[in-house]
């Protein structure tokens, strides 16, 4: 009897002793910032991943989290399990009165309209078949705001995800004309650029990767929050001026070691081409930025509108980027 | 009555209202509504806490089911989702029992294929989509094949053990009549094993159900997975759980139906 009673005791020590241990090990996970990712660490997102590291040599430490989806970080970050995201949560603040706020515009949708050399304007375009990646997201936005800046109406729509998909389908003769990423369209046009051309695109691109934050995270942490968005605007200013950092800040953080050669040797073409067409605004965002998304995220059918009425401070909390261009001056 | 014989039928008599109650309380109909009841009760209650502002209430979604309803989108995705469904599922009940079948009549056949076939029911069909797609592409053959690799193991299996679990006595039977092995077989193992096989089927039913909506959110998006993910991507919840407690109660009515009819053919036992 007493030896059980010793047993019980010294299980209830270890019970309670694991138990300390860890409680201590989630505050220092607690203490990380967490990050959900709607992708893998590739060369688009690699330029975040940097910022990011930057932000932990001032003293904020973060943890990112890979999601297969958009979506999935999105709602990572809404249940909690993730402090700040990274993606486009217009359509979840404005439906689900997600206490969410954008803090920093990423990239931005540029995409280019590619079609079959035998649609030599949008008027031929008129009742032909085009494919698009998914219902209501970027590329069928795009299509609809060309449709109805040219007059015209598209024939059947089909829905193809991934740019690098739909060029394979124009390469084989399945798809006539669709909208691509920057990469592809360069893929394509270098591979089949004599059955291929573009066709003029929206002059204006709207967010694509934006960060966010809960509301309630972000008002505890503004110290945390002001490192981050400076450090993202401090670089994406500096990829403005000289697109090789990105390659430069890899090769010194040892990031993305266990990629091909290829895909690392891609890197500086990829950041001088994507910052020339736009893709990452050194601005970071502003009251326009918001308002020109909120008409094409309309039109995109992801937003209600009218577009006019929505308000900004209810999609963006740009607080912490007007005191990250203070900090750096610009 | 003499009030003698009064006295000890008052507290039976008394007692008969409580009883009726009692009754209609534990009836199976009004048993089945109360569990119903509860677990809506629960969604609603989850959904005005909230649970999550992406969690919508019970209500919410029925107008969201509403909605869907009234402009058509339901019913052109269900038809759309039951094309590959419906391919799948008559190659897996044909393809299954045939196989089944052969399998519990020739050992060596068993021997053959049942390792393929107990490989495929154990396997997590979500990690064999890629290898699918790289196989068959991400149109209607992908979705057909998904479905036969979750419908079709449970029909072949159960159909095997059916046949194979033949009562000895009936074949014993048969032998001492001096029938010949075609007549043994129409005449005794296949009903014999019919009540199995077509508890098989029932399961294989529901089965090809998962697999087609896996497919359909996976591959690429169609149907009822077009407007799970749709509603999804623009935050439209109400809409998207609308959708999946659709298929989930047309799911849950295919296979009572089933149910009803085996019962009806098979098992007079279990009528009421």
């Amino acid at each position: 009897m007493k030896l059980l009673r010793r047993r019980s005791v010294l299980f209830g020590a270890a019970a309670v002793s694991a138990a300390l241990m860890l409680g201590s090990a989630g505050a220092q996970a607690q203490a990380k910032v967490r990050v959900a990712l709607g992708d893998v660490l590739s060369t688009e997102t690699l330029s975040m991943i940097i910022a990011l590291e930057r932000a932990k040599e001032k003293g904020v430490d973060y943890q990112v989290t890979h999601f297969s989806k958009e979506d999935l970080a999105i709602q990572a970050v809404i249940n909690g399990q993730a402090d700040l995201g990274v993606g486009t949560p217009y359509a979840v603040v404005q439906k689900s009165k997600a206490p969410l706020r954008v803090l920093f515009q990423g990239t931005r949708l540029v995409f280019f309209p590619v079609a079959d050399k035998s649609y030599k304007t949008w008027k031929d375009m008129n009742g032909q078949p085009i494919a698009f990646h998914a219902r209501a997201t970027g590329t069928e936005a795009i299509g609809n705001i060309i449709a109805k800046r040219e007059g015209i109406q598209f024939g059947e729509r089909s829905y193809v995800p991934g740019s690098e998909n739909r060029i394979i389908g124009m390469m084989k003769g399945q798809i006539k004309a669709t909208i691509v990423d920057l990469a592809n369209k360069n893929l394509l046009l270098e591979k089949a650029g004599d059955r291929f051309h573009v066709l003029p695109g929206v002059s204006e691109p709207a967010s694509d990767e934006t960060l966010f934050g809960r509301t309630d995270w972000i008002s505890k942490n503004e110290k945390q929050v002001d490192v981050i968005v400076t450090e993202f605007l401090r670089l994406w200013q500096e990829m403005a001026a000289n697109p090789a950092i990105v390659e430069q800040e890899r090769v010194k953080r040892k990031l993305m070691a266990d990629q091909p050669k290829e895909v690392l040797e891609g890197i500086t073409k990829f950041y001088t081409l994507a910052t020339k067409e736009g893709v990452y605004a050194p601005a970071g965002g502003s009251a326009e930025v918001a308002k020109a998304d909120f008409e094409f995220y309309t039109e995109a059918g992801q937003l209600q509108g009218p577009a006019g009425e929505l308000k900004v401070e209810d999609f963006w909390y740009l607080a912490p980027l007007e005191r990250a261009r203070k900090a750096l001056g610009s | 009555m003499q009030i003698s014989e009064l006295a000890p039928a008052l507290p039976a008599l008394r007692e008969a209202p409580a009883r009726r109650w009692r009754d209609l309380l534990i009836h199976p109909l009004v048993l089945r509504l109360l569990s119903f009841a509860a677990v809506l009760a629960l969604w609603e209650y989850a959904g005005r806490i909230p649970l999550s502002p992406a969690f919508p209430t019970f209500l919410e979604t029925l107008g969201g089911l509403g909605a869907i309803m009234a402009d058509g989108t339901l019913f052109k995705a269900f038809l759309i989702t039951l094309h590959p469904l419906v391919i799948g599922l008559t190659a897996s009940i044909l393809c299954g029992i045939a196989l089944g079948v052969l399998m519990g009549l020739h050992e060596p056949s068993e021997w053959l294929f049942a390792p393929i076939f107990v490989i495929a029911q154990a396997a997590p069909l979500a990690a064999l989509i890629p290898i699918l797609t790289f196989a068959y592409g991400i149109g209607l053959t992908a979705k057909v094949m998904t479905v036969c690799i979750m419908a079709m193991p449970v029909i072949v299996l159960n159909t095997l053990g059916a046949v194979r679990n033949t009562p000895k006595s009936l074949l014993e039977m048969g032998s001492s009549f001096l029938a010949t092995r075609s007549q043994s077989i129409r005449l005794i193992i296949l009903p014999a094993a019919s009540p199995m096989i077509f508890a098989g089927l029932r399961l294989g039913c529901a089965a090809a159900f998962i697999g087609v909506i896996l497919a359909e959110l996976l591959i690429t998006p169609t149907g009822i997975g077009d407007v799970i993910s749709y509603n999804q991507s623009v935050a439209d919840y109400p809409k998207m759980y609308a959708a999946i407690l659709s298929i989930i109660v047309f799911s849950v009515l295919f296979i009572e139906l089933l149910e009803r009819i085996e019962v009806t053919l098979f098992r007079p036992e279990a009528r009421p």
